[in-house]
């Protein structure tokens, strides 16, 4: 699976990370995230997120904050953080090359 | 009418698309998935229903799903219905379009990480193959042409057919891993590729087959664990003793080793019951201090086997067996006995110190060989073997 090492995040890989930006969230609110802001573009299947979820851990992207009941709740971690950054910047990029070839 | 259906899996355990699809299958006969037992997949019998399954390979400990994972599925619209051979979480839902792996390469890095998995098990099969190739030695020192010639009287005292069993056993078991791995790969190289899957449905036989065969040598095993315990003393039991061909005083020898007080036993499935007890008189001491081990002696084995025809095919396997080049002479059958065979040991003065005699007796399904070496006519036991023989 695609990492900061291995190559680019997929885009729910993105916006998973991106979902955990401005707060700490569970995964339904994920879900919802992600569907919201993609207006329905961008599908999360439930297999995908949980293993999305437990592969960042492993990988220190985000951290358990709270388990209630079957819900577990993740926030962001600096190595997450850095990695969401470095891939916006590398979509940033893409996107001004596009730009510019275009003109 | 039951509620549960047992069915034999047809569609290699490692399949995912294979198994999606034969379970789509049986719920639009009505019949939706509970568990599966070995070979066995268990259903709960209901209303036809289309539903679409997916099989998420279990992630940490195969006994149980993640509580969260189930709490995601459901929140999508699917139903855990239970575990595939602690290998796989069962979901499905009435939602024909949706889909539980939304990125290929998570779907990939999924099954790459259960492919692995399922290499490293093959270290416990490993293990069951070493545990099948000890029950092999005896084959080391088994003639083969003993085989050829004495089928039955090899199969009565080596454990052939089990060993036989096991191995195809665990060849089945063996190949249909092996078979599951390649699907298992080649389904993730299709993942990857974004190419459609190649769905099977075919593969499961070969391990229902195999542990069929493994569970009748453990069967057995267990029947003939299950079984040791101490016969009763040989005259209790009515068995013939040398004191009963020697006469009442005979002196039997106080060693254990050489004057058995009871009946060594063995019972299974996939052999022969057997039992067998030998005695001989006491020995006496020469006035070099050495012990003369020329005594008389009795030996008997006897068989019982679960068709009477191999019964027969064993005594004509033993008729034709030549003792000290003299041939088998057959008797009138008599005392309800089925087959009498006599054999008489060319006595040599300056070798033998007694005549010997070999008798074989069937009634049935039972087996009697019986080799005596004294000086008494071993015809003369046949009414006292054959009473034994009917209170087998």
């Amino acid at each position: 699976m695609a990492g900061r090492e291995k190559g680019p995040l997929t885009e729910p890989m993105y916006y998973v990370l991106m979902s955990f930006l401005r707060s700490e969230m569970c995964g339904t609110q994920i879900s919802e995230f992600v569907d919201r802001k993609t207006a329905g573009r961008v599908r999360l299947g439930p297999g995908t997120l949980y293993t999305l979820l437990a592969k960042f851990q492993d990988e220190g992207f985000i951290t358990e904050t709270s388990v209630d009941g079957r819900k577990r709740t993740y926030q962001l971690t600096a190595k997450g953080r850095a990695a969401f950054e470095e891939e916006l910047a590398r979509l940033r990029a893409c996107v001004n090359d596009g730009l510019e070839e275009k003109q | 009418m039951s509620k549960t259906v047992w069915r034999i899996t047809p569609v290699n355990g490692y399949d995912i698309p294979g198994l999606e699809g034969w379970l789509e299958k049986q719920a639009a006969k009505g019949l939706v998935f509970s568990m599966t037992v070995g070979p066995f997949t268990l259903f709960r019998r209901g209303e036809p229903a289309a539903l679409r399954f997916h099989l998420e390979p279990s992630p940490d400990k195969p006994d149980r799903t993640d509580p969260e994972l189930n709490a995601l599925y459901e929140e999508a619209g699917w139903r855990y219905l239970g575990l595939f051979r602690s290998s796989f979480a069962v979901f499905a839902t009435e939602g024909l379009e949706s889909q539980a792996h939304t990125d290929p390469e998570v779907w990939s890095y999924v099954l790459g990480r259960f492919l692995r998995r399922k290499l490293l098990a093959g270290l416990g099969l490993l293990a069951l193959n070493f545990l099948c190739l000890e029950s092999f030695r005896f084959l080391v020192e088994l003639s083969w042409s003993d085989l050829r010639w004495f089928p039955v009287d090899t199969m009565s005292t080596h454990p052939l057919l089990s060993s036989i069993l096991s191995a195809a056993g665990v060849v089945l078991v063996d190949l249909s891993w092996l078979l599951g791995l390649l699907s298992l790969d080649r389904y993730r190289k299709a993942v990857i590729s974004r190419e459609k899957p190649p769905r099977h449905t075919h593969g499961g036989g070969l391990l229902a087959v195999g542990v069929l065969a493994l569970a009748l040598v453990l069967a057995d095993l267990m029947w003939q664990i299950a079984d040791v315990r101490y016969q009763p003393i040989l005259e209790e039991a009515g068995a013939v003793t040398l004191a009963d061909i020697e006469g009442a005083d005979f002196p039997l020898s106080s060693d254990p080793l050489a004057s058995m007080d009871y009946a060594s036993h063995r019972a299974g499935l996939l052999m022969p019951q057997r039992w067998r007890y030998w005695q001989s008189g006491r020995f006496r001491w020469n006035e070099d201090g050495s012990k003369d081990r020329e005594v008389p002696k009795l030996d008997v084995e006897i068989y019982r086997y679960h068709l009477p025809w191999l019964a027969g095919k064993m005594v004509e396997e033993q008729s034709r067996i030549q003792w000290d080049g003299c041939q088998y002479e057959t008797l009138s059958p008599a005392y309800g006995l089925d087959q009498v065979l006599i054999s008489h040991n060319a006595f040599n003065p300056e070798r033998d110190a007694y005549p010997g005699t070999r008798l074989v007796l069937r009634r049935g399904n039972v087996v009697l060989l019986v080799e005596y070496q004294g000086n008494q006519e071993l015809v003369q036991s046949l009414p006292q073997f054959a009473r034994m023989l009917e209170r087998l």
